[in-house]
C-alpha cells in the first residue's frame, strides 16, 4: 500500500501484473427465436503482463464478449482464458473493470462508490480504505469531491470515479469496455493522458475495448483488430510510438500511418 | 452633507443590501400566511352563509360555529385526545407491521423465484378481495379490541407494499447486477447494497398512497364494531346514534388534519431517505 502519485514513467516491465492467454475462444449465443449466433469463433491471443492492449472492431464483432469472458462474467462455449496460470471460471479478485457506462450507485457518496470493491471483499481495514480512496481521488483529479453524490457530477467526472473504483483493490489486470465512449472529444483526450499516467505508475495489464482507432493507437502497446460474423481477431498491430505519449503525437505522420493501417484492416 | 469616508459608505451600502435581501423574503412569508388565513376564513364564512341562507336543518348540516363548539367540548373533556390516541395507535402499529410484512415477503419472494411462482396466484386472489369485507371476520377472530382494527389496517396496507416492493426489487439494471457480479458480491451484499436501495422509491410511493388508506381502515374497523376503547371511528358512531351531526363534523375535521399530518411525515421521511434520487 505504499503508492505514490507520480507523473514519471514507471518500470515498463511489470513483475506482478498477470499475463492473459486467450486460447481458441468460441462463444455461441442463442437468440430468442432459437437461432444460434456465433459471437466469437476460435479466437486466440496473448497479452503480456503489464502490457496495454486495445481491441478495436466494428460493433457486433464480439469485442465486448471477449472482455466479458476474460472478466469471468460469462462462460465461453469453447476454449479458455488463462489469467497468469489460472483458468478463468468466475470474476477474479485480480481484475478491475470499468464499463461503458460509469454505473455508479447513486445512493452512495463518490468516496463510498470508489470503496465499493474493497468493502465487498471485506479484507481492508476502514482506515486503509479511506486512505486508498483519498489517494485514488487525487489520482483521477477529483480531490475534495469524495462526499458529493454521483448525481452532482458531470459525465466525465463520473467516468473518472468509475475508473478510480476499478483501481480500488490494486488489480493487476484492468479491463475497460469503451470507458470514454460517452465523453466529448476534449474530455476524452484529457482522460487518455490521465489513464496513461495511472498505467505508467502501477503498470497493470490493460485490455481496452474501443471503436475509436485514434484512441487505440494513442494508448496502446498493441492493437488487436477484430472482424464480425463470426467475431475473430484479424490483425495484431504493434504500436511502436515512444512513451510517455504526448498529446502532440496525434499530429505526427507515423501516428496517422498506424491509424490508416488499422482502419484499412477493419471491414466495412 | 456629503459622505466622504468610503468605509462608512461601504458599510452603509452593505446594510442596505442585507435589509433589502431580507425584506422581500419576510414579506413573502407574511403574504403566504395571510393568503392561507384568508382562505380558511373565507371557507368558513362561505359555509356559514350557505347554511344560514339555505336555512338547512342544523341536524343535517351544522354551521361552523356549532361544529367549533362541539370540537371545543370534545377537546376540554379530554375525549378527543383519547380517541385520537386510540386511532393513531391502530393506524401506526398496523402501518408498521403491514409494511414490514410486505417488505419481508417481497424480499423472500424475489430471492426465491420458485416460491413466488407458487404463491403468485394466491396473492393475486387475496389482493382482489375488498379488505373491508373481511373486517367482520377479523372481529370474530380478534375480538372488539384494538387487535381487529390493527388486523384490518395490516391487510389493507400489506398488498400495495408487497407489490411495489417486489417491483422495486426486480428493477435493478443489468449493469448494476453485472457490476456486483464483477466485484464478487454475495447474494446478501447485492440485496443489501443495491436491490434494497433500488426498491426504496417504490416502497415509499406505496407508503404515500396507503397511509391515508391505513387511517381509513382504522376508522372503518371502529365503525363496524368496537368495545370499550373509543377511537375516532367509535366517536362518529356514538354521534351518529344521537343524530349529532356537529359532533360528526368535528371528528371529520380532526381526521382530515390527522391524515394530512401523517402524509406530511411520510413525505418528509421519503425526502430524507431518497435525497440521492432527487433530480438536482
Amino acid at each position: 500500500m505504499n503508492m505514490q502519485i507520480s507523473q514519471t514513467a514507471g518500470n515498463a516491465t511489470s513483475t506482478k501484473a498477470s499475463p492473459i492467454h486467450v486460447s481458441s475462444l468460441t462463444k455461441v449465443f442463442k437468440t430468442r427465436t432459437g437461432d444460434e449466433v456465433t459471437a466469437l469463433a476460435d479466437t486466440s491471443f496473448k497479452i503480456a503482463g503489464g502490457e496495454f492492449v486495445s481491441i478495436v472492431g466494428p460493433s457486433g464483432c464480439g469485442k465486448s464478449t471477449v472482455m466479458r469472458i476474460i472478466a469471468g462474467l460469462i462462460d465461453a462455449s469453447k476454449g479458455a482464458v488463462l489469467l497468469g496460470t489460472d483458468v478463468v471460471t468466475a470474476p477474479s479478485p485480480e481484475i478491475g473493470i470499468a464499463f461503458q457506462k460509469a454505473v455508479l450507485l447513486p445512493w452512495l457518496s463518490v468516496a463510498r462508490n470508489i470503496a465499493l470493491p474493497a468493502e465487498l471483499e471485506g479484507r481492508m481495514s476502514k482506515a486503509d480504505i479511506n486512505a486508498r480512496v483519498e489517494q485514488l481521488l487525487e489520482m483521477v483529479r477529483l480531490t475534495g469531491v469524495g462526499q458529493r453524490f454521483p448525481g452532482e457530477l458531470s459525465g466525465g467526472m463520473q467516468q473518472r470515479v468509475s475508473i478510480a473504483r476499478a483501481l480500488m483493490t490494486e488489480p493487476s489486470v484492468l479491463l475497460m469496455d469503451e470507458p470514454f465512449g460517452a465523453l466529448d472529444a476534449l474530455t476524452r483526450e484529457h482522460m487518455h493522458d490521465e489513464l496513461l499516467a495511472i498505467w505508467e505508475y502501477s503498470h497493470p495489464t490493460v485490455v481496452f475495448i474501443t471503436h475509436d482507432i485514434g484512441e487505440a493507437v494513442y494508448l496502446s502497446d498493441r492493437v488487436l483488430v477484430m472482424a464480425s460474423r463470426p467475431g475473430r481477431v484479424v490483425a495484431d498491430i504493434r504500436i511502436d510510438l515512444p512513451r510517455p505519449r504526448q498529446p502532440n503525437l496525434r499530429g505526427e505522420p507515423h501516428f496517422a500511418r498506424l491509424g490508416a493501417e488499422i482502419r484499412a484492416l477493419i471491414p466495412h | 452633507m456629503a459622505m466622504t469616508d468610503d468605509k462608512v459608505r461601504g458599510a452603509g451600502m452593505m446594510a442596505v443590501t442585507l435589509a433589502g435581501l431580507q425584506r422581500p423574503r419576510l414579506a413573502m412569508i407574511a403574504q403566504q400566511i395571510t393568503i392561507k388565513v384568508l382562505q380558511l376564513l373565507g371557507g368558513i364564512l362561505a359555509w356559514e352563509m350557505l347554511v344560514q341562507g339555505l336555512d338547512v336543518d342544523p341536524r343535517i348540516v351544522p354551521g361552523p360555529a356549532e361544529v367549533m363548539r362541539s370540537l371545543w367540548g370534545l377537546t376540554v373533556s379530554g375525549i378527543l385526545i383519547g380517541a385520537i390516541w386510540v386511532t393513531i395507535q391502530q393506524t401506526v402499529i398496523g402501518f408498521v407491521v403491514g409494511a414490514l410484512l410486505g417488505i419481508v415477503l417481497a424480499v423472500v419472494l424475489s430471492e426465491v423465484p420458485v416460491l413466488k411462482m407458487i404463491l403468485q396466484p394466491y396473492i393475486v386472489a387475496l389482493q382482489a378481495v375488498p379488505k373491508v369485507a373481511v373486517a367482520p371476520l377479523f372481529l370474530i377472530w380478534f375480538g372488539f379490541g384494538m387487535e381487529s382494527k390493527i388486523a384490518l389496517v395490516i391487510s389493507i396496507l400489506f398488498f400495495p407494499v408487497l407489490v411495489n416492493a417486489m417491483a422495486g426489487l426486480d428493477s435493478t439494471s443489468e449493469e448494476q447486477m453485472e457490476l456486483m457480479k464483477a466485484y464478487r458480491a454475495t447474494r446478501w451484499q447485492t440485496l443489501l447494497r443495491v436491490k434494497v436501495y433500488v426498491a426504496l422509491p417504490f416502497v415509499f410511493a406505496a407508503f404515500e398512497v396507503s397511509l391515508v388508506l391505513a387511517l381509513t381502515a382504522a376508522v372503518v374497523a371502529e365503525l363496524l364494531g368496537s368495545g370499550t376503547l373509543v377511537g375516532l371511528g367509535t366517536l362518529i358512531k356514538i354521534f351518529d346514534a344521537r343524530m349529532n351531526s356537529a359532533g360528526i363534523f368535528a371528528v371529520l375535521i380532526v381526521l382530515s388534519v390527522l391524515g394530512v399530518a401523517l402524509h406530511a411525515i411520510v413525505v418528509a421521511a421519503s425526502r430524507h431517505f431518497l435525497s440521492w434520487s432527487r433530480p438536482l
